[in-house]
C-alpha cells in the first residue's frame, strides 16, 4: 500500500525539520486516513454498481421477453389479416419508441454506473462516499423507475392488444383523468347495470390517459378514495351528474374528469378538453383516429372536434381551410 | 351596516389594481428586499405595504393588515404588529367593534372556510398588547359591529338552502362559544324566507329584511319579532336593493338601488308604506356605490361614485361638504378619498393619490388640523416616476359615453415614438377599469408602451342601460367602442405610432383582443390573451355550467343559446375564425383555471397550428384565473414582453413559428404519463 511508503519519508523528513515535519505528519496522517476512506469507499460503491449492473440487465432481458411474448401471440390471433398485422408491428415500434427506453436507460442505468465508478476511484477520497447508503438508495430509486418505463411501455403493448379485441356491441373510450393532489382509485360506473365499471389509480398530481374497451351505455364518475392517516376518505360524486356515453364501434372522446383535494375538501368536474386529448390521440394512437369515427360522449353537439378534423383533412389534401 | 360602504371599494382600486387580478390577490405577499437595486415586473405586483386599514370609534389607534399581521397604532408612537404572522389564513377585512377591540375576518387557505378572530387590546408601553382574543367559526360577515356595546356583534351567518343563499343573524358575545350560540334557537331572524340582508332597529328587533327571488329583491317585513314575515314589497325588475341604514324613527330605510332608477341611487323606502318613496340622489352618469350617513347613522350627508375612475364625493348637507374641505385642502392636485372615520367624523383615515403617487395613507385631524403619515402604499415606486393615468370621454354613434383612460409613458422621444398597448378589460358586463395604480398598466407604460383602457358598453358603474347594452355584444358593439376610443387617441395623441399597436386582455379581454385582430388586422400588429375565452360554446360544455341552471342562464343572458344560437356563437368564436388571424398571437393560461379552462388556449392553438399561424401557448402550472404570486407574474410577464418587443419595438418583427412552453396533458402543462 502506497501510503505506507508515504509514511516513512514524512517521518524521515521530521528529523531534519521538527516543527515543520510535525505538520506534515499531521496532513499525511489524515491523507492516509483519507486513503484508506477510499478503498473502503471503492468496495461498497464496486458492491452496488455490480447489483445495479446485473438487476437491470435482469429487468431489460425481462422486457424483451415479455414484449416479444405479447407480440408473438397476438401476431398469432391476427394470422392471415396482413394489414391488420403491419398495423400492430408498426403500432408496437412507435410504442416503444415514445416509452423513450434509451434516455430510461441513459439516466437510470449508465449514468448511475458512470456516477459509481467516478465516486468509488479507489485512489481519491471523493465527498459524496460519507453517503453510502443514500447512494444506494439512490441506484435502487433508478432501478425502480427503469422497471416502471419497462412497465409503461408493456401497458401500452397491452392497451392495444386489448383495443384490438374491440367486440360487437363495444366501444373504445378515451378515459382520461387527472388528480391535483392524491387519489388512491377513481371508479367510474356503467348506469343501470352493476357491471361493467371499472376503477383507475393512483394519481398523485398525474394524469390516466387510457384507451379502455367499454360495452355500449352510459357512464359515470362515481367515486374517489384516498387513504389518510386515520383509514380512508371516499368522495361520492354519485349525485353530480358527472356522465359521459359511450357509442359502439366508435372512438369515444369522454372529457376530462378532474379531482382537486384540498386538506378535507375535494371537488370533481368534468372538462370538455376535446383539443388537448386529440393532441394526446394524434402523438400516441394516430392509428386509431385514421380508424375510427369520433364520437362525442361528453357533449355531442359540441362541434369542435368535427370542424378540427374537417379542417385538418382539408388542409393535407392541399385545399384551403374547409 | 356601515358608514361607510365606500371603503371596500377604495382600498380595492388602490391596494389591488391588476388586470388578472384574483380572487387571492392578497395572497401576492413577496415583500420587497431590504435593497432595492433595480425595478422589475415583481415590484409592480407586490402586495401594498399594509390593506383595510381601520381607525377605532374614538380615532385613537390604527389597525391595518401588513405581511399577514396586524398592525396597530398611530402616527405619533408608530405601528407594530399585534400578531404573529397567520398564514395560515387569508385575511379578508379587520373592523374595530369598540375602542379597544378588533375583529378579524379570515379564510383558511385550505378548506376555504371563513372565520373571525375577537381581540381585545390593551395598552403595553407606547404600544398595544393582546389582552385576550377568541376565534368564532362561523361562515358568514359582520353584521353590525355595533361599537357601542363593547365585545358584542351581529353577525350574519351563510346558509345554503334549496339552491338559494340567504343569512341566519346572530347576537354574539365574541368571547363565547360559536358553536353555543349559533344554534337555531339563537337565530334572530326565522329562516322561512331566505332573508340576505337585514336592518335592524336600535333594540336590535328584526323587523326589515330583503331577499332576492329571480335577482329581483323582495322586501319583507314583519310587525314583531313573533309574527310571520309579508311580503310587503317586490322590485319590478332584476336590481339591487342594500339597506345601507334607519331613520331614528325606524320609518325610513335609507338604500342603494336601481329598482326605480337608471343608475344606483340612494333612495328612501318608507316602512309603513312599503315604497321607495324617495329617489335621494341619482348621479346622471354613474352608480352611487356608497352612502355616508351622519355620526348617529340616522341620516345620509352624502353619496360616493366612481367618476371617470376616481371615487368621488357628494354632498348632501352642508355639514357635510366640510367632511372633505380639510384633507383636500392639505393635498391640494391629488386625489383625496376618505377610507375610514371616528365616529364623530373628526378623525379620518385618507388615501392620497396622484399621478406620482400610487397611494399613501394618512390620518386626519380635523379639530387639531394637521395630517400625519400612516404608510405609502408602495414606497418602492414612489421614486420611479409613475406614469399619470389620463381620463377622457366621448360619445359613440349610437349614443352612448364612452370613459376611456390614456397612459402614456413619461419618457417620450417625439411625435409617433410611443407603441400602444390596447388593454380591455375583463368581465365584460358589470367591471370596469379605473385610473388608481395598476401594476399591469404601470409595468406596460415603464417598459415605454402607452396603455389604452376602454369602458366599454356593458362597464360596470354607469348604470343599467349601459350596462345592459353589452350583452351580447361579444365581438360586436363591445369591440366597436374600443375602435372607437383608440381612434380617437390615434388622431388625437401625436406621440402614438399608429402603425405600432397590439392588444393584451384577461379573460374576456383575451377574448376582445383577439375578436379585435380577426376584425381589424390592419389596426394592429399582434393580440396577446392570458386566461382569454376563443370559442363561446366551449363556456357551456363544463360540469359545473352543464348542471347549473343559473349560470348556464347568465351565460345565455351574456352570450346567447347554444340550442338556438349556435351558428352565431361560432360566428363569433376566435377557434371558428382561426383563418382569419393574420397577427402574431401570444396565449398564456393558467392550468388550474376554474373559469375559463385552459383548453380554451389548446383549441385555438391547435386550429392556429393547423394554418400554420404564428402562435405560442404558455400554460402556466398551478395558475388559476389570476395570479397568486409575484413569481406566476414574472413567468407570464417575461416572454409576453419579449412577444411585444418582436411586434412593437421593431425588433425582428416577423411572423413567429408556432411555440409552446407545457406539453398536451389533460390536467396541467406537464408532460404526458400514465
Amino acid at each position: 500500500m502506497w501510503y505506507f511508503s508515504n509514511t516513512f519519508v514524512t517521518l524521515f523528513r521530521m528529523i531534519r525539520c521538527p516543527v515543520l515535519s510535525a505538520a506534515i505528519l499531521l496532513i499525511t496522517v489524515a491523507t492516509a486516513h483519507a486513503d484508506s476512506r477510499a478503498e473502503e469507499c471503492h468496495a461498497a460503491l464496486s458492491k452496488i454498481s455490480a447489483e445495479h449492473r446485473r438487476e437491470s440487465t435482469e429487468l431489460q432481458r425481462h422486457f424483451a421477453d415479455r414484449l416479444a411474448d405479447l407480440t408473438r401471440d397476438h401476431l398469432q390471433n391476427l394470422a392471415g389479416d396482413n394489414e391488420a398485422t403491419a398495423g400492430f408491428r408498426s403500432t408496437v415500434d412507435r410504442v416503444v419508441e415514445q416509452g423513450g427506453l434509451d434516455k430510461v436507460r441513459a439516466a437510470n442505468f449508465e449514468h448511475v454506473l458512470s456516477y459509481l465508478s467516478e465516486v468509488g476511484d479507489p485512489e481519491s477520497y471523493h465527498p459524496d462516499c460519507a453517503h453510502i447508503e443514500t447512494i444506494e438508495a439512490w441506484a435502487r430509486e433508478a432501478r425502480v423507475k427503469y422497471e416502471r418505463a419497462f412497465g409503461g411501455v408493456i401497458a401500452d403493448v397491452e392497451e392495444r392488444i386489448e383495443i384490438d379485441k374491440l367486440g360487437d356491441g363495444e366501444g373504445l373510450v378515451v378515459i382520461a383523468a387527472y388528480a391535483f393532489g392524491y387519489a388512491e382509485t377513481i371508479k367510474v360506473n356503467r348506469l343501470g347495470s352493476l357491471f361493467g365499471g371499472f376503477t383507475i389509480g393512483p394519481l398523485f398530481n398525474a394524469q390516466h390517459f387510457r384507451v379502455h374497451r367499454l360495452q355500449a351505455g352510459n357512464y359515470s364518475w362515481d367515486e374517489v378514495t384516498r387513504s389518510v392517516p386515520r383509514g380512508r376518505v371516499f368522495h361520492d360524486f354519485s349525485e353530480d351528474e358527472l356522465v359521459f356515453g359511450v357509442e359502439a364501434g366508435k372512438l369515444n372522446y369522454t372529457g376530462v374528469f378532474v379531482y382537486d383535494v384540498r386538506g378535507d375538501y375535494a371537488g370533481a368536474e368534468i372538462e370538455d378538453r376535446a383539443a388537448i386529448v386529440l393532441t394526446i390521440l394524434e402523438q400516441r394512437y394516430p392509428e386509431l383516429l385514421e380508424n375510427y369515427e369520433i364520437a362525442n360522449g361528453l357533449v355531442p353537439e359540441d362541434d369542435f372536434i368535427d370542424f378540427y378534423l374537417t379542417e385538418k383533412r382539408a388542409l393535407e389534401v392541399g385545399g384551403g381551410p374547409g | 351596516m356601515s358608514l361607510i360602504s365606500t371603503t371596500t371599494v377604495l382600498l380595492v382600486a388602490l391596494a389591488a389594481g391588476s388586470l388578472p387580478a384574483a380572487d387571492n390577490e392578497t395572497g401576492m405577499v413577496d415583500n420587497a428586499p431590504e435593497a432595492e437595486t433595480s425595478i422589475g415586473v415583481q415590484d409592480f405586483f407586490r402586495a401594498g405595504e399594509l390593506s383595510n386599514p381601520v381607525i377605532s370609534p374614538d380615532g385613537q389607534i390604527i389597525a391595518y393588515l401588513a405581511r399577514a399581521r396586524i398592525f396597530v397604532g398611530n402616527p405619533q408612537a408608530g405601528h407594530s404588529p399585534l400578531t404573529r404572522e397567520l398564514w395560515r389564513h387569508e385575511l379578508l377585512d379587520l373592523d374595530w367593534i369598540s375602542n379597544h377591540e378588533l375583529l378579524l375576518h379570515r379564510r383558511a387557505r385550505d378548506s376555504g372556510a371563513l372565520s373571525f378572530v375577537a381581540f381585545e387590546l390593551a395598552r403595553d408601553g407606547d404600544g398595544y398588547r393582546i389582552e385576550r382574543e377568541n376565534e368564532l367559526a362561523i361562515h358568514g360577515y359582520l353584521f353590525d359591529a355595533m361599537p357601542q356595546s363593547p365585545g358584542r356583534v351581529l353577525i350574519a351567518a351563510y346558509v345554503q338552502e334549496d339552491g338559494r343563499t340567504s343569512a341566519d343573524l346572530f347576537y354574539i358575545d365574541v368571547y363565547g362559544s360559536a358553536y353555543q350560540q349559533t344554534k337555531s334557537r339563537r337565530r334572530l331572524n326565522d329562516r322561512t324566507r331566505h332573508l340576505l340582508h337585514y336592518v335592524r332597529g336600535q333594540d336590535l328587533s328584526l323587523h326589515f329584511g330583503v331577499t332576492y327571488n329571480e335577482r329581483r329583491p323582495e322586501i319583507w317585513q314583519r310587525d314583531g319579532d313573533r309574527r310571520a314575515w309579508e311580503l310587503t314589497w317586490a322590485g319590478p325588475r332584476p336590481s339591487t336593493f342594500l339597506p345601507i341604514s334607519v331613520s331614528a324613527d325606524g320609518g325610513v330605510v335609507w338604500a342603494l338601488s336601481d329598482a326605480v332608477t337608471d343608475k344606483v341611487a340612494a333612495v328612501a323606502f318608507d316602512v309603513a308604506d312599503a315604497s321607495i318613496s324617495q329617489v335621494l340622489y341619482e348621479h346622471d352618469r354613474a352608480d352611487l356605490n356608497g352612502i355616508i350617513m351622519s355620526p348617529d347613522g340616522t341620516t345620509p350627508i352624502g353619496v360616493t361614485f366612481m367618476d371617470r375612475g376616481l371615487v368621488r364625493f357628494e354632498a348632501l348637507t352642508p355639514e357635510a361638504e366640510r367632511l372633505y374641505d380639510f384633507a383636500r385642502g392639505e393635498f391640494p392636485g391629488s386625489d383625496v378619498a376618505i377610507i375610514d372615520m371616528s365616529a364623530d367624523q373628526a378623525t379620518q383615515l385618507v388615501a392620497v393619490s396622484g399621478s406620482e403617487n400610487p397611494g399613501t395613507v394618512y390620518r386626519c385631524d380635523r379639530l387639531a388640523g394637521e395630517c400625519n403619515l400612516v404608510s405609502p402604499l408602495y414606497p418602492w415606486l414612489e421614486d420611479i416616476g409613475l406614469a399619470p393615468v389620463r381620463a377622457e370621454t366621448l360619445t359613440t354613434d349610437d349614443g352612448f359615453e364612452l370613459d376611456f383612460f390614456l397612459t402614456l409613458p413619461n419618457k417620450v422621444a417625439g411625435p409617433g415614438s410611443v407603441p400602444l398597448i390596447v388593454m380591455p378589460h375583463g368581465g365584460p358586463i358589470g367591471v370596469s377599469d379605473n385610473r388608481y395604480f395598476s401594476g399591469d398598466v404601470q409595468w406596460l407604460a415603464w417598459n415605454g408602451y402607452g396603455v389604452l383602457q376602454v369602458n366599454y358598453r356593458g362597464s360596470g358603474g354607469y348604470g343599467r342601460e349601459f350596462r345592459s347594452a353589452g350583452l351580447r355584444e361579444w365581438g360586436r358593439g363591445i369591440e366597436d367602442d374600443i375602435e372607437t376610443a383608440l381612434e380617437y387617441v390615434l388622431n388625437n395623441e401625436d406621440v402614438l405610432d399608429a402603425g405600432r399597436v397590439c392588444t393584451f386582455g384577461a379573460s374576456y379581454g383575451g377574448y376582445s383582443a383577439l375578436m379585435s385582430v380577426i376584425d381589424r388586422p390592419e389596426r394592429y400588429r399582434c393580440a396577446a390573451s392570458f386566461a382569454g375565452v376563443t370559442d363561446l360554446t366551449l363556456l357551456f360544455n363544463g360540469s359545473r355550467f352543464r348542471h347549473n341552471a343559473k349560470l348556464r342562464d347568465r351565460l345565455i343572458e351574456m352570450i346567447g343559446d347554444p340550442d338556438v344560437d349556435m351558428p352565431e356563437l361560432m360566428e363569433y368564436s376566435p377557434v371558428y375564425q382561426y383563418q382569419d388571424v393574420s397577427r402574431p398571437v401570444y396565449l398564456a393560461h393558467g392550468s388550474k383555471d376554474q373559469v375559463v379552462d385552459v383548453e380554451h388556449s389548446w383549441r385555438l392553438r391547435k386550429m392556429l397550428t393547423l394554418a400554420d399561424g404564428a402562435v405560442e401557448l404558455h400554460v402556466l402550472d398551478d395558475v388559476g384565473h389570476g395570479f397568486a404570486l409575484t413569481s406566476q407574474v414574472e413567468a407570464f410577464y417575461d416572454p409576453l414582453m419579449d412577444f411585444f418587443a418582436r411586434h412593437l419595438q421593431g425588433v425582428g418583427a416577423k411572423q413567429d413559428a408556432a411555440a409552446e412552453t407545457g406539453s398536451a396533458a389533460t390536467g396541467a402543462g406537464r408532460a404526458p404519463s400514465n
